[in-house]
């Protein structure tokens, strides 16, 4: 048996495009999918062999669910469910275009009547009136109205949401672009995660040759009234030398953007190696607490200094320490051990260390995602896609319109939807009614 | 007291939503005895009466209160006896009403599980406008998955027991119910969802447990529309993709309980 090539394409094309197939691709998409969301993913085979015995972890590992979003298989799976997309956009684009233009013939008489809506009308007027009217009619119903004349008759064919014949179409389109914008951001995307004390600076490249600085000028952590943390925020300055290019809070939800480069404040963290400051209660030489809380943040040290204070630990878990003050400068000596007898300044005060605080760093995230915008166009796409698929329906409806032999005409009434039929009824109806007045 | 009005009120819902159903059940063994009615005054208080308690719940939080599992779950199942008394009630028979009553009761009650303080404040990633388009239009999506998962189910238990009449109508209940769904569900799980992940995040898609379970959830309901609008599948087969896709629905919502992940907090 000879086989064209067109034939093979057409049987590739058939197979590719077939329900089946899609179902059954889409299906094993969602349970690899699920396999990926319900085994911790990326971990080393010590933990799978931890977590669920070492048969089974090994064969999780030999069979990728432990790594299956970066698995080849995987991504073979998205790969032919785009092609088949792309195969099933492609082969019923012509077929609706062989639609659209079939749409504005007016069909002959018998092609009318087999229509799932027709109507004869006999209306009292002559027929260029008649037709007058069925364009009103038809327009102020939001069709839209083409007139012309056919074997003597005046025809009117309105369309309505054509477009929607397109709907599929469009949401097939979405795939494309969604998977294309994935590959990209996968492919050409960077995240960086650089960590900053305030007042320091990291380089960030924004261009082939260009370099600028991110200084992180300021952090502040906001709380609400039952001391929750509210909101955290951070004040980040890019320079170019001494130039301030661009100066912004960045905060959860609100990133900074410059040149294809986008900064998001991602965590922060405390600095144990660098004291920032100490939290301290005071105490009378009857033990009396004076102040329950002291925060001594840097310029606030000297007034300690002054009192000559030693401070001890009173936390569980903390050790005694001693603070002593240098040309202003905090030493702080972490004494391993028993917490030693505390002793009185001349003062009489006593100062006891509720807890130390330490700097804040602060996690920035740089990232650059080239191709966002594939994402963005597949995003608007699927939206509309799937609302015109499954709730715009094109209608249209064909008029012919013919004298009788008494001054008056027949309008020939035809129309069809492909989608929300009941609807549709109920407006020919009344297109029917309204035309029927006319009488 | 005021501090777990909130809880009180939406057990409350969930012993009036139980009445209603005990009623229905009645009604359909005692015809004529105007059992029917007393159901859905039971099932209507029920309603009002989760409505105070969601709207007490936003008052304790102070915002809207869709920001954890125990808010999510109020807000769902309020929106899913809204939907049934507000647009499917005239459309289904004793055994999907009972159902739906059921199910509410079910997750009113499984929500004291997962209480959360209100005064615990709301996140910063979560302070975004977002989190109301983002989580409001996914949730209404799944009511509409729920209205389908019982019709469906229904469906099944009537089509496995012989009793044919009404198969049709719940066949079509389904259907419109996700096709009402699907959409609302794109647009705020997928779309919204992914636009506030890089917001919020940096990235559209991070793998995340939930972001891959709302992808399987979206292709499981988008093989049935694929297969109801382009073959014309119904029966048996079309009804156990929709009880699939609840029953995934469901595991999505409460896999933040086992898998953590980025949507740790609900």
């Amino acid at each position: 048996v000879r086989c064209e090539p067109v034939q093979i394409l057409r049987k590739i094309l058939g197979f590719v495009t077939s329900t089946r197939l899609a179902v059954v691709v889409m299906g094993l998409v969602a349970v690899l999918s699920m396999a990926g969301a319900v085994i911790p993913q990326g971990r080393g085979l010590d933990f799978y062999a931890g977590a669920y015995g070492q048969p089974w972890a090994s064969a999780a590992y030999r069979l990728g669910l432990t790594h299956v979003f970066g698995a080849n298989y995987y991504t073979a799976l998205l790969v032919l469910l785009c092609l088949m997309v792309f195969a099933c956009a492609l082969k019923g684009l012509a077929p609706r275009m062989r639609a659209a233009r079939a749409a504005r013939v007016v069909p002959h008489d018998e092609g009318l009547r087999a229509m799932p809506r027709s109507a004869v009308i006999e209306v009292a007027v002559d027929a260029r009136e008649a037709h007058m009217h069925v364009a009103d009619i038809l327009k102020r119903r939001f069709y839209l109205v083409r007139s012309g004349t056919a074997e003597g008759d005046l025809t009117a064919v309105g369309s309505k949401m054509g477009f929607a014949r397109y709907g599929t179409l469009v949401l097939h389109l979405s795939f494309i672009f969604l998977l294309a914008g994935g590959v990209a951001l996968t492919r050409l995307g960077h995240h960086d995660y650089r960590q900053a004390a305030v007042g320091k600076t990291f380089a960030l490249q924004v261009g082939p040759e260009k370099t600028v600085d991110v200084a992180v000028e300021n952090f502040d952590i906001e709380f609400d009234e039952g001391g929750n943390v509210s909101d955290y925020i951070c004040d980040v300055a890019l320079k170019d030398g001494d130039q301030v290019l661009v100066r912004r809070t960045v905060r959860p939800n609100h990133p900074l953007k410059y040149r294809g480069r986008e900064i998001y404040l991602n965590s922060f963290a405390q600095d144990e190696s660098t004291l920032d400051g100490v939290v301290l209660a005071v105490a009378d030489s009857t033990g009396a607490l004076v102040v329950e809380r002291l925060g001594l943040a840097d310029g606030e040290r000297a007034y300690v200094d002054e009192m000559q204070a030693t401070v001890t630990a009173n936390l569980a878990g903390v050790p005694r320490v001693d603070l002593a003050f240098d040309d202003g400068r905090l030493e702080s000596h972490v004494v391993r051990g028993h917490p030693t007898p505390t002793s009185d300044g001349p003062s009489g005060y006593r100062f006891i260390l509720l807890r130390p605080v330490y700097a804040l760093v602060v996690t920035l995230e740089v990232v650059r995602e080239p191709g966002q915008w594939l994402l963005i166009v597949g995003f608007i796409l699927l939206t509309v896609g799937v609302f015109s698929a499954l709730y715009l329906s094109p209608r249209v409806v064909w008029a012919r319109v013919r004298p009788a032999p008494d001054g008056r005409a027949v309008v020939l009434l035809a129309g069809r939807a492909a989608r929300n039929r009941e609807g549709f009824a109920a407006e020919f109806e009344a297109i029917r009614r309204a035309l029927e007045e006319l009488a | 007291l005021k501090n777990l009005l909130d809880i009180y009120l939406a057990m409350t819902a969930a012993i009036l939503y139980l009445l209603a159903a005990f009623s229905t059940g009645l009604d359909a063994i005692l015809p004529g005895k105007r059992l029917g009615r007393s159901a859905l005054l039971l099932a209507v208080a029920g309603l009002a009466t989760h409505t105070v308690g969601l709207v007490a719940r936003g008052i304790l939080a102070k915002g809207v209160p869709l920001t954890d599992l125990f808010e999510y779950t109020l807000f769902l199942s309020w929106a899913i006896a809204l939907a049934y008394l507000a647009v499917f009630r005239k459309r289904v028979t004793h055994a999907v009403t009972i159902a739906i009553l059921a199910v509410l009761f079910l997750m009113l009650g499984s929500s004291l599980l997962y209480y959360t303080d209100p005064a615990g404040g709301t996140m910063p990633a979560l302070r975004s406008y977002w989190l109301y388009i983002h989580v409001s239009l996914a949730a209404l999506g799944e009511t509409f998955f729920a209205i389908a998962f019982v019709s469906s189910l229904v469906y099944l238990i009537r089509s496995a027991t012989g009793r044919r009449e009404g198969l049709p109508a719940l066949d079509d209940l389904t259907y419109r119910a996700i096709s009402i769904g699907f959409p609302l569900f794109t647009a705020g799980a997928l779309v919204a969802g992914a636009i506030w992940a890089k917001q919020a995040w940096g990235a559209y898609w991070s793998w995340d447990p939930k972001e891959v379970m709302s992808l399987v959830v979206w292709l499981v309901y988008a093989v049935y529309l694929h297969a109801r609008l382009v073959r014309d599948l119904r029966g048996r087969f079309a009804a156990a993709i929709a009880v699939a896709g609840f029953v995934l629905t469901l595991f999505t919502i409460f896999s933040t309980l086992v898998f953590g992940g980025l949507h740790a907090y609900g």
